[in-house]
C-alpha cells in the first residue's frame, strides 16, 4: 500500500480550476519529486493534501485513510507534514519557539525534548541561533528552521513547497543533502521545486505538472533525460 | 432612449408607497398615523442619505449623528440667536455639516473597515462632548426648547399636516437625488470603490475624492432632517442628537431595507418604523428597552440570513437568470450590436514612424520593501505599437514592476517615462491611468455585484462622464471581448474564462495608449487561450501597445515581438523571442544550472 | 504643586490599569480573530452586574466574587462566540460590525429590561479605606484594582510565552495558515480566546464594581476607552494594550485637571484620531493590522 495516493483530484482555487484530475502516489521511504512551471499548480496541490483547500473530485489517501475534507490540524495529527512556500515561519518568535511550535501535534509532544535535541544536532546553527528572532536569520538559515521545524511534528511524509527559493547555490546544495540524510532517516519526502534539475536528480521517482495536468512520469534520472521537458518549460 | 427607463420600477415603488400612505393619513386623521407617517418619512431619507456613503461606498458611517446634531443646532441657535428662518437655517445647518464632512473625511477615509467605523464614532462623540461643555452657547444638558408662534416663515405648524408634506417632499427629493446618483458616473465610482478600490483606482477613479463627495452630500441631507426633526419636535438637546443610537438607527435602516440600492431604505424605514413605534407604544412605558432588545436581535438575525437586506435579497433570486427576464428587471438592456468588430472600432495601427517612438522607459528601477529587494536596477525600453512580454520565474519581480509603473507602490530608486514625461512615483493609481496607461491584475477583480455591462462602463466613465455616450462605448468593447450574452449577467456569475475577458474589456474602456496585462491567459485551456491571443494581436492593430505578463510560454513567445527576463528582480536578458529560449541564461534561470539544450 | 501633579499621576496610572485590563481582551481577541467586537463593553457590564447582585442578594464581598464572575465572563464568551462570531468570521467586514453592534444593543437593552436604568452601587469592605503611598493618598479599591490588573497581565503574559496553548494563540495571531500546518486547531483558538477576553473583562468588571456605578449603559463608556488604548497600545500587541492604558490613564487624569473634567474624554478622542492618521499600528502594533477589514 503506498503511503499517500492522490486520484484524479480537482481542485478550484478562487473559481479557477487548477488542478485537473491529478493523480499521483508516493511509496514509502521514497523521494517523490514535482516539477512544473510557475503558476501550474505545484503549491495549490500541497495545500490540498494538507488540507488547506478542498477538492471537489478525486480522493486522497494516507496510509489507506481518506483524508480529502480532513481538517489540517487532523491531518498533521497524522504525520503528514508540509514545509510551505516561503517558509511561513512565526516572525515575533525565536527559533527555539518556532521549532517548539513544530511539535504541537499531540503525536509528536510526547518526545518533543528527544527530537529537540536530534534536530539540533542534525542543524547545529540552530542550536547556535536558539533565543534569536526568526527576522535576524539569513534566507538559509530560516529554510534549515523551516525544515528543522517539520522535523519536530514527527513527519511520515514530509512535504516541501519550493524549499530553494530565494537561496544561493552553495546553501541549495546543504539543504538537498539534508533531505537526503532525513529520507535516510526512515523519512519519506514529496518535494515541489522549481529547480528542475536537482529536483529531479535526487528523486527517485517525479511527475511533471503542465497546466494543472499530469503531463509526465516517471524514475527521476529518466525525466531528466527527456527532452520532452524543455518542451513543457519553455513552449517551444 | 434607454435612460428615460432608468426609474422604472424604483420610482414607482416608493411613490407608490408613499403616496398611498399620505393619502391614508390625511383619511385616516388619527394624530398617531400621521405622526407615524411622517416618522416612515423621516427615517426612510435619514436611511437614503446614509446609504448614499454607507451602502453605495461601503464606507460603514456610525458617526452621522454628527451631521444630524450638526444641522439641528446651527438652525436652532440661529433661529434663537438671529430670528433666522429654519429655511434658511435649513441650508446653514447642511452647510456646516459638509464642513464638518470636509474636516473628518479625509483623515478618516484613510482607514478601512471597523477602524473607519469607529473613527465616524469618536466624531460624533466628540461633537456629543463639545455640545455639553460649551453650555453657554448651546444650552448643554439641558437642551434647547424651540417655543415659537406657528407659521410657515417659523416652519412651525399647528397641525401634523404641513409637517406630512414637507417630510413627504424631502424623502421624494432625496429619493430622487439617490436615483440620479446610482446611475451616473458618481454612482458607478461608489460602487466600484464599494466591491474593489484597487481595482478602481486603476480604472482611473479617484477613489477618496468620490468618497468625500458622497459624505458631504451625505451630510447636507442628514443635516436636513435633523432641521426638520427640531422643527417637528420643538427640542433638541445633545443626547437626542449626537448619539451612538441615533447613527446605529440611521444604519439600520438601509441595512435592512437593502444597503446600495435606492429603493431599500424606503421599504426598510416602511418596515421598522411602524414596528418600532408600535413596540415602543405596546411595550414601552412598562418594558422599558424592550423595543432597542428586538431591534438589536432583528440586526443579527438580517445579518446573518439575509446580509443584503431585504431588496437584496429579492434582487439576488433574479441572478443568473436567463436573458429575457433578466431584461425585465433590470433597468439598463443594451440593444443588439453585432460583432463587426472593424465597423465598432476600426483598425488603425501604428505607423512605422511612430513605431519609433519609445512609449515606455524605464531607467534603473529598484524597489525594496524593508530589506527585501524585488526589483534592481531594471533598464527597459517599450516601443509604440509593440506586444513586449516579461517572463521570469516565481517572485522574479514581475507583478511588482507593473505596481510600480501603474502608481500602486512607490519607486525606491530610479525612474520612469511614459510619452516622454516622467510618472515615477506618480500616485494615486488613478493619475496613472488617467495619463493613458490601463492594467490587469493577477487575481481577477471584478466588481462581482454589477453587470458586465455596468463592469466596463466604470472603465468607460474614465472617459466619459456622460452615462448614455458610455454605455454605447461599452457596449462596442463588449462585443469586441465577445461577451455581449452576458452583458446584463452580474459579474460573479461569469467562469474565469469570461472573467479574464471582463478584465480586459474593462480596461480597454479606459481607452489606454499601454495596457498592462498581468498573467491574462493563465488558468486558460488551449482553446480560450488562443481567443485571448487573437484579441490582444487585434487590440495591437488599433493602435494600442501592449506589455504583458505570462508564464504560458507558449502565449507569450507567439504573441511577442521581444521579450525580457527578469530574475532575482534583475533584467537577466531582453531579445526576441527566438533569441531569449535559446539562451543559456534563461535555461538556467527556469531549468536551473547546467541544462544543455540544443536549440535549432 | 508637584504633590498635585504628583497625586494626578498616580490617579492616572491606577485608573490606567483598569482601562488596561479591559483592553487586554479586546486586544487578544483582535489579534486572533481579526473582529472588532462592538460588544466587549456589555461583557464588562455584565460582570458588574453579577458582581451587584452576588453583593446585594447574597453578601457577598465583590472581591470574593471572583470565582463566580470570571468562570461565568468566560462560559459567556465561548457561547457568544459559537452563536454570534463563528458564524461570520470570514465575512465582509460590514457583517462583522453590524453584528456585534447589534449584539452590543441587544445585550445593553435587556440589563436596562431585567434591571432597570437605576444606578447601582456595590460596597466592599474597603471601599472606604484609603492608603498612603509615599506623600500620595489613593483609594484603597483602586489600588486593588491596579495590582489585580498587573497581575493578571503578567499571568496572561506568562500563559502566552510559555504554555504550548499560549504559543499556539501567539502563532495564530502572527500565520494563521502556518499555524495550521503545525497541527493548530484554530477554531478551537478561536473560541478559547474569546472565552478568555471574555475573563479578562471579568476580571475588570469585579474589580471596578467598589469604584464605579453600575449601570445597563456602562459598558459604552468604558469600550470605546478600550478601543483608543487598544489602537494607541497596537493591535493584538498585549504589552501594547498595558503601556496604552496606563497612558490614557494618566491622560485623562491630567486633563481632567488641567483642562476640565468634562472634555477629558474629548481630549482622549482626539488622541485616538490622531494616531489613527499618524501611527495606526499603534505602538508595538503590526503593521498592516489595521487595513483589514
Amino acid at each position: 500500500m503506498s503511503l499517500l495516493v492522490v486520484e484524479k483530484v480537482d481542485v478550484f482555487y478562487k473559481d479557477a480550476q487548477a488542478l485537473r484530475q491529478v493523480s499521483l502516489r508516493v511509496e514509502e521511504g521514497e523521494l517523490v519529486s514535482i516539477v512544473g512551471a510557475n503558476g501550474v499548480g505545484k503549491s495549490t496541490l500541497l495545500k490540498a493534501i494538507s488540507g488547506l483547500l478542498h477538492p471537489k473530485g478525486g480522493r486522497i489517501l494516507f496510509s489507506g485513510c481518506a483524508i480529502e475534507g480532513m481538517a489540517p490540524h487532523q491531518i498533521v495529527k497524522m504525520g503528514l507534514i508540509q514545509i510551505p512556500e516561503a517558509r511561513r515561519l512565526f516572525p515575533f518568535m525565536t527559533v527555539q519557539e518556532n521549532l517548539e511550535l513544530g511539535s504541537y501535534n499531540h503525536r509528536a509532544r510526547k518526545g518533543a525534548k528527544q527530537m529537540l535535541e536530534m534536530v539540533f544536532e542534525i542543524l547545529p546553527l540552530l542550536r547556535e541561533r536558539k533565543g534569536q528572532l526568526v527576522r535576524s536569520l539569513s534566507g538559509g538559515e530560516q529554510q534549515m528552521l523551516a525544515i528543522g521545524r517539520g522535523l519536530m511534528a514527527r513527519p511520515r511524509l514530509l512535504m516541501l513547497d519550493e524549499p530553494s527559493l530565494g537561496l544561493a547555490p552553495l546553501v541549495v546544495n546543504e539543504l538537498f543533502a539534508l533531505l537526503a540524510r532525513i529520507q535516510a532517516e526512515g523519512v519519506t519526502i514529496l518535494l515541489v521545486e522549481q529547480d528542475v534539475r536537482r529536483a529531479l536528480k535526487a528523486a527517485d521517482r517525479g511527475y511533471v505538472l503542465e497546466r494543472g495536468e499530469v503531463m509526465m512520469e516517471g524514475k527521476g534520472q529518466q525525466l531528466l533525460d527527456d527532452p520532452a521537458i524543455k518542451v513543457a518549460y519553455l513552449g517551444m | 432612449m434607454k435612460w428615460k427607463r432608468i426609474f422604472y420600477p424604483d420610482l414607482y415603488i416608493a411613490l407608490s408607497l408613499s403616496g398611498v400612505a399620505s393619502v391614508a393619513a390625511l383619511f385616516v386623521r388619527n394624530e398617531f398615523f400621521t405622526n407615524l407617517v411622517i416618522w416612515t418619512f423621516f427615517y426612510a431619507s435619514l436611511g437614503l442619505s446614509w446609504n448614499l456613503i454607507g451602502g453605495f461606498a461601503g464606507q460603514l458611517s456610525l458617526g452621522h449623528a454628527a451631521f444630524y446634531g450638526l444641522g439641528a443646532y446651527t438652525s436652532a441657535l440661529l433661529f434663537l440667536h438671529f430670528q433666522i428662518s429654519p429655511w434658511i437655517g435649513m441650508l446653514a445647518g447642511g452647510a456646516v455639516a459638509v464642513l464638518f464632512a470636509l474636516i473628518i473625511g479625509f483623515p478618516c477615509f484613510r482607514l478601512r473597515g471597523p477602524f473607519f467605523t469607529l473613527s465616524t464614532i469618536a466624531s460624533a462623540e466628540v461633537l456629543r462632548i463639545l455640545a455639553i461643555y460649551f453650555k453657554d452657547l448651546t444650552g448643554g444638558s439641558v437642551g434647547i426648547q424651540v417655543n415659537v408662534s406657528p407659521s410657515l416663515a417659523h416652519f412651525v405648524f399647528e397641525s401634523r399636516i404641513p409637517y406630512l408634506f414637507i417630510a413627504w417632499g424631502i424623502l421624494l427629493g432625496v429619493l430622487l437625488l439617490s436615483l440620479l446618483v446610482e446611475r451616473s458616473w458618481l454612482g458607478s465610482s461608489l460602487i466600484a470603490l464599494r466591491e474593489d478600490p484597487d481595482a478602481a483606482e486603476a480604472l482611473g477613479i479617484n477613489t477618496t475624492w468620490v468618497k468625500m463627495v458622497a459624505l458631504m452630500i451625505s451630510a447636507f441631507f442628514t443635516a436636513l432632517a435633523g432641521v426638520f426633526y427640531t422643527q417637528f419636535v420643538h427640542f433638541i438637546e445633545p443626547y437626542s442628537e449626537f448619539s451612538l443610537e441615533n447613527s446605529i438607527q440611521f444604519a439600520m435602516i438601509p441595512m435592512v431595507g437593502g444597503m446600495g440600492t435606492s429603493i431599500g431604505p424606503v421599504i426598510g424605514s416602511f418596515i421598522l418604523t411602524p414596528l418600532q413605534e408600535l413596540i415602543r407604544a405596546w411595550l414601552g412605558g412598562r418594558f422599558l428597552g424592550l423595543h432597542w432588545v428586538a431591534y438589536g436581535l432583528v440586526l443579527i438575525l438580517v445579518v446573518i440570513f439575509m446580509p443584503q437586506g431585504l431588496v437584496g435579497f429579492l434582487r439576488a433570486r433574479r441572478i443568473c437568470l436567463p436573458e429575457g427576464w433578466r431584461r425585465l428587471f433590470l433597468p439598463l438592456a443594451p440593444a443588439r450590436v453585432g460583432r463587426e468588430m472593424d465597423r465598432l472600432i476600426p483598425p488603425s495601427p501604428v505607423s512605422s514612424s511612430a513605431q519609433e517612438e519609445i512609449l515606455l522607459e524605464c531607467k534603473g528601477v529598484t524597489k525594496d520593501f524593508g530589506g527585501l529587494v524585488a526589483l534592481s536596477g531594471v533598464d527597459l525600453k517599450i516601443r509604440r505599437g509593440e506586444i513586449f512580454g516579461l517572463i521570469g520565474p516565481n517572485g522574479a519581480g514581475k507583478t511588482t514592476l507593473f505596481n510600480l509603473i501603474a502608481g500602486f507602490h512607490r519607486l525606491s530608486s530610479g525612474s520612469i517615462y511614459f510619452g516622454g514625461q516622467e510618472i515615477s512615483g506618480l500616485r494615486p493609481p488613478h493619475q496613472v491611468c488617467r495619463r493613458g496607461i490601463a492594467r490587469t491584475f493577477q487575481v481577477v477583480k471584478p466588481f462581482g455585484h454589477m453587470s458586465v455591462l455596468e463592469n466596463v462602463m466604470v472603465g468607460a466613465f474614465c472617459r466619459e462622464k456622460d452615462p448614455r455616450i458610455a454605455e454605447e462605448e461599452a457596449l462596442k468593447i463588449i462585443a469586441f471581448t465577445g461577451l455581449e450574452d452576458h452583458a446584463t449577467l452580474p459579474a460573479h456569475c461569469l467562469t474565469i474564462a469570461d472573467r479574464k475577458r471582463l478584465e480586459f474589456a474593462r480596461a480597454l474602456a479606459t481607452k489606454p495608449d499601454l495596457l498592462l496585462l498581468d498573467e491574462v491567459v493563465a488558468g486558460l485551456n488551449r482553446v480560450e487561450a488562443e481567443q485571448v491571443e487573437e484579441m490582444i494581436r487585434s487590440i495591437r492593430a488599433r493602435g494600442i501597445t501592449v506589455f504583458l505578463i505570462e508564464h504560458v510560454m507558449q502565449s507569450v513567445m507567439s504573441l511577442s515581438d521581444r521579450i525580457a527576463i527578469l530574475h532575482h528582480g534583475e533584467k537577466i536578458m531582453e531579445g526576441r523571442p527566438a533569441e531569449v529560449a535559446c539562451d543559456p541564461k534563461v535555461i538556467q534561470a527556469y531549468l536551473g544550472e547546467e541544462y544543455v539544450l540544443a536549440c535549432s | 504643586m508637584a504633590s498635585v501633579l504628583g497625586q494626578l499621576i498616580l490617579n492616572g496610572v491606577l485608573l490606567g490599569g483598569i482601562y488596561s485590563l479591559i483592553s487586554i481582551g479586546l486586544t487578544l481577541i483582535f489579534g486572533v480573530t481579526r473582529i472588532v467586537n462592538f460588544a466587549h463593553g456589555e461583557f464588562l457590564m455584565l460582570a458588574m452586574y453579577i458582581t451587584f447582585w452576588l453583593n446585594s442578594l447574597q453578601g457577598i464581598d465583590p472581591y470574593l466574587s471572583f470565582v463566580v464572575v470570571v468562570p461565568l465572563l468566560f462560559v459567556a464568551g465561548l457561547v457568544a462566540h459559537r452563536l454570534v462570531i463563528h458564524p461570520i468570521l470570514g465575512a465582509p467586514s460590514y457583517m462583522q460590525i453590524f453584528i456585534t453592534v447589534g449584539l452590543s444593543v441587544m445585550l445593553q437593552n435587556l440589563a436596562l429590561f431585567l434591571w432597570k436604568a437605576d444606578f447601582r452601587s456595590v460596597d466592599s469592605f474597603c471601599s472606604s479605606s484609603t492608603v498612603k503611598i509615599v506623600a500620595l493618598l489613593c483609594g484603597a479599591p483602586k489600588l486593588i484594582a491596579f495590582a489585580a490588573s498587573a497581575l493578571t497581565t503578567a499571568a496572561l503574559h506568562l500563559f502566552l510565552k510559555k504554555t504550548y496553548l499560549g504559543k499556539a494563540i501567539r502563532a495564530v495571531v502572527q500565520d494563521r495558515e502556518a499555524a495550521q500546518l503545525m497541527g493548530i486547531d484554530i477554531h478551537r483558538i478561536y473560541l478559547l480566546t474569546f472565552g478568555l477576553g471574555c475573563a479578562c473583562v471579568g476580571v475588570a468588571g469585579t474589580l471596578m464594581a467598589p469604584i464605579y456605578t453600575v449601570f445597563p449603559t456602562v459598558g459604552v463608556y468604558f469600550v470605546l476607552t478600550a478601543f483608543v488604548v487598544v489602537v494607541l497600545g497596537g493591535l493584538g500587541s498585549l504589552p501594547g494594550a498595558f503601556l496604552g492604558g496606563l497612558v490614557i490613564g494618566v491622560v485623562e487624569s491630567l486633563a481632567g485637571f488641567f483642562v476640565s473634567p468634562q472634555l477629558k474624554e474629548a481630549i482622549y478622542f482626539l488622541i485616538f484620531l490622531a494616531v489613527l492618521l499618524v501611527r495606526p499600528s499603534g505602538l508595538f502594533g503590526q503593521i498592516g493590522a489595521e487595513e483589514l477589514g
